[in-house]
């Protein structure tokens, strides 16, 4: 069953160079696509029209059903809030919170009562074996700890689907592979991912690859 | 949310103190400046609309003397009364201006202890006289042998000033100012709205003292309506409430006693400083130099050289664009200091989303919504607020209390202070919110690259 599907997405952000040409891109739920490509190729503009942050020039965008380029402002923001989670290369943690309060940002952002959150945020942990962490900050966790903290944000509010802009980038291959094996267990409970990588063995970790040069399939 | 709103508070506070300290004394002092404008602008406009409403079109004089207390002993000097009379006369019959006599003065009222006057005299005038004062106020007035009684001596007319009305009784009559007999002296008065618990038409108050020295009886024939007012000889707007109103009065009978001395209470009434000082010489701008060449005449043909005219309405105006000027450049500065806090503020905002650019980032990607990410930006804008209004209030309180500086707290003070904010505080949101639209999300997220 097809979860997104991106027709022909062009994208220009300085209205003379076109970054993304013609893009297409097409994923089922319950995938593990990897994109791979050279720096500067496009690959994070991808992911951003997936999510919503940018919108597309021209082309369609269809996640679930719904025309995506249609939606706007604080639905998008809604939308991508229930549907679409985040994870990146430097992980994106707030550096005075706590890694409790990090991943309960978007339920707070929510007005999930504070038992709901607490009760969220300690399942996930656990899940993801950063449960001793909650209280650190964090500048007190190995990347790592720190990179899972960012996937238990991603994926506090159960997304069907998870971007992953170079999850692995900043982190040796150990760590690295750790993670791949989450996202791999997650992937089997449903979860959707769409992995950005240049490191071919994680992209050879995921179901099939897609390839990007120059803003176009290859 | 709260938690998060909380988050950005402390943040500010504490990351940035250096910051916000700068943002707050500036704040502060840009309303201050804006308060001192507000404060002389409306004093300015309400002296220009006093002015109006009791000038008019018409030139007013004032009559004056030169000279020090040699002079005003000579010119009340039994010696000169006649010619204070003579002189007064003329200037009531002038076809070439009006005569107004109209002043504020006290009514004096001697003290129960003091020996000249029986116990039996006196008191139940205390509690009329105190009750022109507001509570606390009579202290001020009262030495220990004489109480002061507000009063309003008034020149026939009286009734056309605009804002007074009458709620019970009757007005003066014409000879109602004019004193026929030395005896038994009855002058009618009127009473502010206040004296209404106390008193009641038809009441006599017996051997008060009206600046004079003979006894005569206050006959209460009516009271204002609250809060009548007309403006005094300096241009004062008085309210009634608590003053008690009483004829300029002439003297009709045969004032020259048998020694060839004055009787007493011509000698008051023909005192330069009840018919001369304070009497206004009105006609209209026209005549105004034909009337001052006709006072001067009227001066030499009494001997009487010592006064002199002033222009009031000149004077007035002069003074009106003094504070004008005054206002406009106060309003410069404010206005000044004002634009130099918004830099401050559109800074600080520019500022802030730099340094948080990442976490501004994070709350994207976790869903924030316009209206939160508003709120966040209100909520610095108010920290600001809240605690320049305290360091405001600190500063009005000890300096105030220190008397060194007076911010010239006014009636608007509070709604302006609320208005700038709010407004200040929309500003920076949508600023901010404006910045953070600008910054794309991949650059805010890119701090650590
Ligand atoms: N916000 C932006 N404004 C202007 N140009 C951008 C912006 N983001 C990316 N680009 C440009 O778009 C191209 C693709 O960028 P990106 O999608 O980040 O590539 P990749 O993730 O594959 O390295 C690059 O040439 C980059 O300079
Ligand atoms: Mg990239």
């Amino acid at each position: 069953m097809s979860l997104l599907s991106l027709e022909n997405i062009t994208k220009s952000y300085d209205k003379k160079t076109l970054v993304l040409k013609k893009f297409n891109l097409s994923v089922d739920s319950g995938e593990m696509v990897a994109i791979t490509g050279k720096s500067g190729s496009g690959k994070s503009t991808v992911l951003n029209i997936i999510s919503g942050i940018e919108s597309a020039d021209n082309g369609r965008y269809i996640f679930k059903g719904n025309d995506m380029l249609e939606l706007s402002g604080d639905k998008m923001t809604v939308f991508r809030r229930e549907n679409i989670g985040f994870v990146l290369q430097h992980f994106a943690l707030i550096e005075n919170n706590t890694v409790f309060k990090n991943i309960a940002l978007p339920l707070y952002l929510k007005h999930e009562p504070k038992k709901v959150i607490k009760e969220k945020v300690v399942a996930i942990a656990k899940e993801l074996e950063i449960d001793k962490k909650l209280d650190k900050i964090p500048k007190q966790l190995s990347g790592g700890e720190a990179q899972r903290a960012a996937i238990a944000r991603a994926i506090i509010n159960q997304p069907s689907l998870i971007l992953a802009d170079e999850p692995t980038g900043a982190l040796d291959e150990d760590t690295g592979l750790k993670i791949m094996r989450i996202f791999r267990k997650l992937n089997k409970k449903g979860h959707t991912f769409i992995i950005v990588t240049h490191d071919p063995g994680i992209a050879a970790m995921c179901d099939r690859t897609i390839k990007i040069k120059d803003g176009k399939n290859i | 949310m709260r938690s998060i709103i909380f988050e950005e508070i402390k943040n500010f506070v504490i990351n940035r103190t250096v910051v916000a300290v700068l943002l707050i004394i500036a704040f502060s002092f840009s309303f201050i400046a804006v308060n001192i404008t507000l404060t002389d602008f409306i004093y300015a406009s309400n002296e220009q609309s006093a002015a109006e409403e009791s000038y008019g079109d018409k030139t007013f004089y004032k009559i004056t003397f030169i000279g020090e207390d040699e002079v005003i002993n000579r010119l009340s000097s039994d010696e000169y009364k006649e010619n204070i009379k003579n002189l007064y006369d003329s200037l009531k019959t002038s076809p070439l201006f009006d005569y107004n006599c109209t002043f504020k003065d006290s009514m004096l009222f001697y003290n129960a202890d003091d020996t000249e006057y029986s116990s039996d005299d006196f008191p139940p005038h205390k509690k009329e006289c105190l009750f022109g004062y507001e509570e606390g106020d009579a202290d001020f007035y009262t030495s220990d042998d004489m109480l002061y009684l507000k009063a309003v001596y008034v020149s026939q007319g009286f009734e056309k000033e605009q804002h007074i009305e009458l709620s019970s009784g009757s007005w003066f009559k014409t000879e109602d100012f004019n004193v026929s007999s030395p005896d038994n002296i009855v002058l009618p008065v009127l009473l502010g709205s206040a004296y209404k618990d106390i008193c009641k038409t038809g009441d006599k108050i017996e051997n008060a003292h009206p600046a004079v020295s003979k006894a005569v009886t206050l006959s209460v024939i009516g009271f204002l309506k609250e809060n009548s007012y007309f403006y005094d000889n300096n241009n004062e707007k008085t309210i009634l409430n608590r003053y008690m109103i009483i004829p300029n009065w002439d003297i009709g009978y045969d004032y020259v006693l048998n020694n060839q001395s004055y009787d007493s209470f011509f000698s008051d009434t023909y005192n330069i400083f009840n018919k001369i000082v304070n009497a206004r010489i009105i006609c209209s701008n026209e005549n105004a130099d034909a009337a001052s060449e006709m006072f001067y005449k009227m001066l030499n043909d009494n001997k009487l050289y010592e006064f002199s005219l002033i222009n009031e309405t000149s004077g007035m105006r002069q003074y009106l664009s003094s504070l004008e000027g005054r206002t406009v450049s106060c309003g410069i500065i404010a206005v000044f200091m004002i634009l130099l806090s918004v830099v401050m503020f559109c800074f600080q905002v520019y500022y802030n989303i730099r340094k948080n650019r990442k976490k501004y980032g994070i709350y994207m990607i976790s869903g924030i919504t316009f209206k939160q990410l508003f709120v966040l930006m209100i909520a610095n804008a108010l920290t600001i607020f809240i605690l320049s209004d305290m360091l405001l209030c600190i500063l009005n309180f000890s300096l105030n209390n220190g008397m060194i500086l007076d911010f010239g707290t006014n009636d608007y003070t509070i709604t302006v202070l609320f208005i700038i904010e709010t407004l200040l505080s929309l500003f920076m949101a949508f600023f901010g919110l404006y910045k953070l639209k600008k910054m794309n999300l991949c650059t805010l997220l890119r701090e650590n690259e």
